[in-house]
């Protein structure tokens, strides 16, 4: 059999299986609404009332508060990678690459506008990231919104002119500060359960204490993980911070290594 | 204090060394530091912590729920869970004692850089995740951030082939991510659950499976495949080891093996009722352990043979896995933790070689014996244990599998076990004739090489090898009590 007449069988018998496949997959979706059945979602939209008003942010930052922290690691891991692939971190060395002149491509109203909205958008992308425990958003959205502002300025004014500047060195920094705030908040739970209790939890809201196993105010200063704010939302927004400042850091990063791998095309 | 308190501390403390070294990336000296310190309190973390669970975020089991329509069984666990028991200790020392050969091994290179080490960690980190974690979507943010890492790793090489390698890998990645996602989602749907052992109870209590988990199973079948570099998808994961470094593929191969097996073990738990979904596991092991072998007769590289024989192995440990009956499933389990210890030495028998020679096809050495005897008699003793040649290890758990395979019905299966045994011997013994016997060498060795480290490294995983052969019930008697106790 020759190749081309092999490669020809091999199409089918793969478009067949496709076929099949979706077919499997389509039709378990069709019947999939009939079988639903509640069961976690239920339990958590029962208790996550007495945590924090925003029921999705308990859900991710309570019950779920170690998975998002995976996911963290996920965008902390995936951002790296990318770096690594324009050769930073690699085993043959980084070297650094002059920052390329721009071309002068933007009008004047795309300059004239762009630096208030990037403005405009850090400052809604703050706000998301604050109020995650009462209003929808959070840490992902939040530091996404000023990552977008970050590239809004950077595509229009270039990397050297641009008026939102962020060096690589501090963009690391933010990007370690936001993964180590999730991390030792986490450690602080841990502590604070296993000293009352006997027995740690990791990332146990020792704000809201929602099992009544620690003595919150004990000592006065144990309680300095509850965010001040009416609701007492414990950890939540702190994790939502580190989230954020993560995010901002990981998405401004790999911008910044997209526009100086520009000049090589 | 030792107790199910320092259980996250496993995952948690890599993390936290990730960040650090990522952070310091250009000061060589505080790197080397922490990365050292950091990986030998990761191997004292494991053998402090005493078994037990945790909970995470301290959420407790709901007792006796009153409304059953909504949940399916009474009581379960509200938060991600993690379960540390002995199978799970074993696995976890061994993984790190070999991370932490594969961290003295890299530090020792030039222009090693923070950012290398930390994906190092960040792999130790979601690895020891996967054998821990006894909830189902947790297990899949972690198997996300392996790919990502290993993709790293290899692409850290900064070749054009281990960029290609690694597109593949991310590209079947995601479909193979996708699918589990998927898998985990559908499962979601229709029992309401994520943790594995309430998921396991509320399959059996309901009986039947339903139409959507199998749609489910196979789903997460697929992704179970490619996780382990099985048929077919051994091609892209034999790439991976190929373009790594070679000590790195070594921490590779053991990172497959080990998801491999905790992988199964969750399938298995989870679809304990379902006995199709081994016979499936057993048909693509078989395919693998064929596929593998034959190709690694054909190889030329030392570090693509020993790709295709690692790959061939996994599928060996598939295939007692897949079997099915609890004296097979350990004994999959034993050779798996074998298997990662020879593979590994042949690993760094290639990384010496392609530090001293600066190239590791067998065509254009010779003659190595004279000038790296040491290096050569390990070699071939590591050979002999891989292909189960008594007293080393291999050849423990390869008797196992046999007669577990002769026990469940299949005899012919053990005659494959034993001709998977002889090409391996065949493929691995003609490189090391090439290399280490044969008169006239095109290529020349670096005087300046001592590689100190390589061998004292090689030298204690031998004696590991020999140990295990010569005891093999202090690794596998708990290996059985574990499987037995879960009654899969």
């Amino acid at each position: 059999m020759k190749t081309s007449e092999f490669e020809q069988g091999r199409n089918i018998i793969m478009g067949v299986a496709l076929f099949l496949f979706s077919f499997l997959i389509l039709r378990t979706m069709y019947i999939f609404s009939n079988s639903i059945i509640p069961g976690m979602s239920h339990l958590y939209n029962l208790y996550s009332g007495n945590i924090a008003p925003n029921i999705i942010t308990v859900i991710l930052f309570d019950f779920r508060g170690y998975d998002t922290l995976g996911e963290t690691f996920i965008l902390i891991t995936a951002v790296i990678t990318t770096t690594m692939v324009f050769g930073w971190g690699s085993l043959k060395g980084y070297k650094k690459k002059e920052t390329p002149q721009m071309t002068e491509k933007s009008t004047i109203i795309q300059k004239l506008l762009s630096f208030p909205m990037s403005m405009l958008l850090v400052a809604f992308g703050v706000t998301v990231i604050l109020g995650g425990h009462i209003t929808p958003g959070g840490g992902f959205p939040g530091g996404s919104v000023i990552a977008t502002g970050y590239f809004l300025s950077v595509v229009i004014y270039g990397l050297k002119k641009t008026p939102l500047r962020f060096t690589h060195k501090f963009l690391v920094n933010l990007s370690t500060i936001g993964a180590l705030i999730f991390l030792l908040t986490g450690v602080v739970g841990l502590v604070f359960s296993a000293y009352y209790h006997g027995t740690g939890y990791y990332l146990y809201n020792t704000g809201v204490d929602p099992y009544q196993i620690i003595n919150v105010g004990a000592f006065g200063w144990d309680n300095i993980l509850d965010y001040p704010d009416p609701t007492h939302p414990g950890v939540i927004p702190y994790l939502n911070i580190g989230v954020g400042f993560n995010v901002l850091a990981g998405l401004s990063l790999i911008a910044m290594f997209l526009m100086e791998a520009k000049k090589d095309e | 204090m030792f107790n199910s308190t320092l259980i996250p501390l496993m995952v948690v403390f890599p993390l936290i060394a990730a960040i650090l070294v990522n952070f310091l990336h250009k000061k060589d000296r505080s790197v080397k530091t922490i990365a050292i310190i950091s990986s030998i309190v990761a191997v004292v973390i494991p053998i402090l912590t005493l078994y037990g669970v945790h909970l995470f975020s301290g959420h407790i089991r709901t007792e006796s729920f009153p409304e059953m329509s909504k949940l399916l069984i009474p009581d379960v666990y509200m938060g991600i869970v993690y379960a540390y028991g002995p199978l799970q200790k074993i696995l976890l020392v061994l993984l790190t004692i070999m991370t932490v050969f594969v961290i003295f091994l890299s530090l020792n290179k030039k222009l090693i850089s923070g950012v290398y080490i930390a994906m190092i960690f960040i792999s130790l980190a979601s690895v020891s995740a996967i054998i821990l974690a006894d909830d189902f979507f947790n297990f899949f943010v972690f198997i996300e951030v392996l790919t990502v890492a290993q993709a790293a790793l290899v692409i850290a090489v900064r070749e054009t082939k281990s960029h290609k390698a690694a597109f593949k890998y991310m590209i079947f990645g995601s479909i193979s991510g996708g699918s589990i996602l998927l898998g985990i989602a559908l499962l979601l749907g229709v029992y309401g659950l994520l943790n594995m052992t309430d998921l396991s109870n509320a399959i059996k209590a309901g009986g039947a499976l339903q139409p959507i988990a199998l749609t489910a199973i196979s789903l997460i079948t697929i992704g179970w495949l490619y996780e382990s570099g099985l048929f077919p998808f051994h091609v892209v994961k034999s790439n991976m080891y190929e373009n790594a470094m070679p000590e790195v593929a070594a921490l590779l191969q053991l990172q497959s093996k080990v998801v491999l097996v905790a992988m199964s073990i969750a399938l298995l738990r989870i679809f304990s009722g379902y006995s199709l979904l081994k016979s499936v596991m057993l048909g693509f092991a078989i395919f693998t352990v064929v596929v593998g072998s034959v190709m690694a007769l054909q190889q030329t590289d030392l570090r693509k043979l020993l790709s295709f024989v690692a790959v061939g192995q996994a599928g060996l440990v598939a295939m007692g896995i897949g079997l099915g009956t609890s004296f097979s499933i350990s004994a999959g389990i034993f050779h798996a933790i074998n298997d990662v210890l020879s593979m590994a030495i042949l690993f760094f028998v290639a990384g010496f070689i392609f530090e001293a020679y600066k190239t590791t096809k067998v065509d254009k050495i010779g003659d190595a014996l004279q000038k790296i005897p040491l290096v050569g008699l390990v070699m071939f003793l590591a050979t002999l244990a891989i292909s189960g040649v008594p007293p080393f290890n291999s050849y423990q758990s390869e008797l196992r599998i046999i007669q577990s395979a002769v026990q469940a019905g299949y005899a012919e299966l053990g005659v494959l076990v034993i001709l998977l045994s002889v090409a391996t011997f065949v493929a691995i013994i003609k490189a090391f004739y090439l290399i280490f016997m044969r008169p006239g060498s095109t290529a020349e060795i670096d005087p300046k090489f001592k590689g100190t480290m390589y061998k004292t490294i090689i030298v204690v995983l031998i004696a590991m090898c020999l140990f295990i052969g010569l005891f093999p019930h202090v690794i596998y008697d708990p290996i059985y009590n574990v499987i037995v106790a879960l009654g899969v």
